[in-house]
Parts: C-alpha cells; structure tokens; sequence
C-alpha cells in the first residue's frame, strides 16, 4: 500500500507518493485508513471533522457512507483521495491505483467542450492518439455522445454531471470517490443516473465510495453502508438485497428504517462535536478549505 | 436528451442590424448639423473647418501618402509599445497570483504608480531615456500596463478554487493547474484588461508623438497646429478616432474567433 502523509499533495498520482509496499498486493484493499483524524477551526473552537476513523475499502463493490450534515462525510472523502492530509493517523492506497473523484457540482471548465473537458481526466496534456477514442468510448457509455461538441454552458445539470462522471471515468480509475453527486439533481433524474452507474459498475470491476445525506440512494446503491456521526463510524452495514432492487421490498424498507433510527438515535447528532480544548490555531481556517 | 441550448439562442439579443442603423443616427445627424453651422456661417472657419475642409484635408494627405506614413508609424508605435506591456505585466501577474503575500508587500506602490499620470512622467523619460523611440515607448507601457495587469490579477485571483481542488483530484501539478485551469477560467477578466490597455496605448501614443517625434499621428496634429491648419488638426483628431474604433472591432473579431466559450459581444458591448 502507499502511504499518504502530511506534505504528499495531488490526488492521482502514484509517482510522486512514497512507495513503500510490495507491488504484488493487488488482492488488497482499495484504500484503507488507520486512526484517521482532521480537525478544523471555526470562529476560534475546533471541529473533529473525522474523529479516529479506522476503515478497509475493498476492491470492488460500492461503499455507501450517509450521515447528517457536518457529520464529516466530505471530509472523509477528501482524505480519502489526498486532497486533504490528516492531522494523526495515515491513508493507504495501493501502489500505481488510480482514484478519480466526482463532486457534488460537475466541475466543467467552461473554455472546454465536453470532449475536452472528459480528456482533462487523462492528465491534461498534450492528446495521444488512443486517447480520442478512449474519450470517444466513454462519452457513449455516459450517453453524452450527441453533446460531444457542446460548451458547459449549454448543458443542463444532468447532461453536465454525466460529463464529470465521464472525466472520472476515463482514467479508468481502481477507486471511484463520490460525493453526492445527484444531490442537485431531480428525483427521477437521479433515480436514472444511479440506474446508469449501475450498470457501468457492471461493465468494469472498480471500487467505488458513494458519499450521499439519503437514505434510499444509500440503500438502493450499496453494497455496503457506512454511518457516519460527529466524525466517527457508527455503523457498518453489509447490504444482502440483491439486484435490481426493489426499495419498497420489506428488507430495504426496514433496513431503511433502521438507519434512521441510528442517525436520529443521538439528539445531538447534526450538531459537530466541538473540542473544549482551546487551541484552534493548531489547525486550518475551515474557509480555507472547500466544505 | 433535453439539456441542450443551441448556441444561436445566446446570439439573439446581439446588436443586430436594427442597432447598427440606430447607432448610425446620431453621428450623421451631428455631421448634418456641424455642416448647416459651417455654410450658415454661425463658426468662424478658423475655429471649426467645415466637414467638408475636414474630409478635404484627410483625402489629400491620404493622396500624398502622408496620412498613411503617420499611421504606420503609430500603429508601430502601438504594437511595439503594447506587445511589451502584454510581455510583462502577464507573468507579473502570474507570479503575482501565486504569492499573495510578495503582491501584498508591493500594494502601496503600485497603488502609487497607478495614481500617477503617466504624461507626468514625460519630463523623467525624456532625461532618463532621450527624444528617441524608447521614450515614447516607455510612456505607452507605462499607460497600458496597470489594465492589463489588473485584468489578469483580478481574474486568476477569482478563479473557482472548486476548480483548482478539481485539478488536484486529477493528479495535476501546479504548473498545470495554471496552464489548464486557471488561465482558461481568467479569460474574461484578462481580456477586458487587454483590450482596456490596448485603448489606453493609443491614447497615449497622441503623448508620446508630441514629444520631439518626426513622424505619427500626434506629430501631424501637433504640426498641423503650428501650421495653423485647423482643418489637418481635425483630419488627425478623425484618424485617431477611427483607427481606435477599428483596433477595438479588430479586437473584438479576434476574441469572439479564439474564445468561441465565452460570449465576447455581451462583455464587449455590455
């Protein structure tokens, strides 16, 4: 596994990470994380924003992690994929894997056409000749064939998180990492998009940690379900429904239900912990950082 | 799929040809009048020719080459003198951008050189560089130099740090953050500074040319004065205007041509 420590930046890159596990440990995990803490502060107190979080990500299959807001989700994530470092504890990935992140917003840059907008995820410089027909490829698997040519700004927010995924996709990446990204969307729009990654993670064995606040999109996507509260794990749920599923089924209604029974189960639950240690300048400005 | 709108949809609210008849008006009406003034013998020729000596003088020094020869030698002027701006001030505010605390240290004083006229300084660039070429050409970099800049300062700094945070996951350095991310995303603010400071050279230039030069548009007017040929100084002052107007439209095709995301006719004419 590699390791990402304090001082190590950039998501995807492998070359510049200290490698120091054996390149054959491919049946690993996909990502794990060992005590991981990260704090923030705000208007002068501390937030555990992830509070000694111990985690395995297998190498295939979707994680799920819901929670409420401020529970440390994104927070989580970031650390996950190296945009963030963590005050105490490590991140492993392993050696040479690839991760791609897809945000919450599409994240297009507007000065480029879908196209070119999916090609960035292939490291942004100058375009080999594979690589067209990898891009190519994949706009057909999202279905943005026919908006190849067009401007972000012509899309609409479906359309353009289809090309964000596209852009995550086209680097075909060991590690997935998602965070809510049909949270803009409307229902039935995202009931399609969750139906449509579905079935590329058919396509591609890859692993895939789908942050989301709701509850069925959890349950109706994850193969695993983590419980997130005031920075820690409260949960770990392996999911046994199969697929397609039926979410008005008796199992995932219960099992729907009793997740909310875990999230609501502590009054306090929306509110972040606060550190009654007075020490915030240990740690970054929350608005430094992108929440 | 319904998430597509057309790009000629953004287009429609463009100064069609309904605008351009509407933009015609007033100017012909100003000349109409400027005209009945002139025969109607209301302003003495001595203080304001008549079009009619106006368009004379223009066509003639046209016909003799001179117009063209004062032109070329101010355009040059422009090129020169802009192309060194662009050359500087852009990786100024590169660098700038990438070390807010360095910028912050130098604020006062470029806040002070901001502030100070650039024609005041003819006296200093006069003693520190002669009557020559660089003289002039300082004075124009001097002018054109703070739009430009501030153009590019103003939109790295506003660059959606979303998208740099985006650029990160995908494993880009910092180099390519800038060259990918954050210089296409500055375009619009860049352009509005370039296109400020390429208006500000010309005017400058006018400065420059009345500065023991021997050719350009500015020299000719400030001959045509000593010469007490109202009519030329008019001809120039109508050379110079319409040679802005055209940088300015050369500028605009250029950009709506090389910036085909960005909808160049509503930041133009906004």
């Amino acid at each position: 596994m590699v390791r990402l420590t304090r001082g190590t930046r950039g998501g995807g890159v492998p070359g510049r990470e200290s490698d120091r596990g054996s390149p054959s440990s491919h049946d690993g995990p996909a990502l794990r994380l060992e005590a991981v803490h990260r704090c923030f502060a705000v208007d002068g107190r501390v937030i555990r924003a992830v509070d000694g979080v111990d985690l395995e990500i297998a190498a295939a299959g979707i994680t799920t992690v819901v929670g409420p807001s401020g529970s440390g989700k994104t927070t989580l994530l970031r650390l996950a994929a190296g945009l963030k470092l963590p005050d105490s504890g490590s991140v492993w990935r392993r050696p040479g894997s690839k991760l791609s992140f897809v945000f919450q917003e599409p994240r297009l840059l507007m000065s480029l056409t879908v196209e070119g907008n999916i090609l960035l995820g292939l490291g942004g410089g100058r375009a080999a000749r594979g690589d067209l027909d990898r891009v190519r490829e994949v706009e057909e698997l999202v279905g943005l064939g026919e908006f190849r040519r067009a401007y972000p700004d012509q899309l609409s927010g479906g359309i353009a998180q289809r090309a964000a995924l596209g852009r995550a996709l086209v680097r075909n990446p060991d590690l997935l990492l998602m965070d809510e990204p049909f949270s803009a969307l409307d229902a039935p729009l995202r009931r399609r998009l969750q139906d449509e990654l579905l079935s590329i993670l058919k396509l591609r064995a890859l692993s895939v940690v789908f942050v989301t606040h709701d509850l069925a999109e959890a349950v109706y996507l994850g193969d695993r379900i983590l419980v997130l509260r005031r920075g820690r794990i409260v949960r770990d749920e392996a999911v046994v429904l199969g697929r397609p599923r039926d979410m008005r089924s008796a199992i995932a209604c219960r099992l729907q239900d009793s997740l909310a029974q875990t999230l609501d189960s502590d009054a306090g639950a929306t509110s972040p912990s606060f550190d009654p240690e007075p020490s915030p300048s240990r740690y970054p400005k929350l608005k430094e950082d992108i929440v | 799929m319904s998430g597509f709108v057309p790009r000629c949809a953004k287009q429609s609210r463009a100064v069609g040809r309904h605008g351009l008849v509407a933009q015609a008006a007033p100017i012909i009406g100003l000349f109409a009048l400027w005209q009945l003034a002139s025969s109607a013998g209301w302003v003495t020729a001595y203080l304001l020719p008549s079009p009619a000596r106006v368009a004379a003088a223009l066509v003639g020094a046209a016909a003799r080459g001179e117009l063209g020869r004062h032109v070329a030698a101010s355009l040059l002027r422009v090129g020169e003198g802009f192309g060194i701006t662009v050359c500087l001030a852009l990786p100024l505010a590169v660098l700038a951008s990438f070390a807010p605390r360095l910028t912050a240290a130098f604020n006062p004083l470029l806040t002070f050189l901001r502030n100070t006229p650039p024609l005041a300084l003819i006296p200093v660039l006069i003693l520190w560089l002669g009557i020559g070429e660089s003289s002039k050409l300082a004075l124009i970099v001097l002018t054109s130099f703070f739009p430009v800049f501030m153009g590019a300062v103003t939109g790295l700094g506003n660059v959606d740090p979303r998208l740099v945070e985006m650029g990160r996951s995908l494993g880009f350095s910092r180099l390519r953050i800038l060259q990918r991310i954050m210089l296409p995303e500055s375009t619009p603010s860049l352009l509005n500074g370039l296109r400020l400071g390429l208006g500000y050279s010309w005017r400058a230039i006018i400065g420059a040319e009345m500065v023991a030069a021997s050719s350009g548009l500015g020299y000719w007017i400030l001959d045509a004065e000593e010469m007490a040929r109202i009519d030329v100084v008019f001809a120039g002052i109508f050379a110079i205007g319409i040679l802005g107007m055209l940088l300015d439209r050369a500028a605009y095709l250029a950009a709506s041509r090389l910036l085909p995301w960005i909808d160049v006719r509503a930041q133009w004419y906004a």
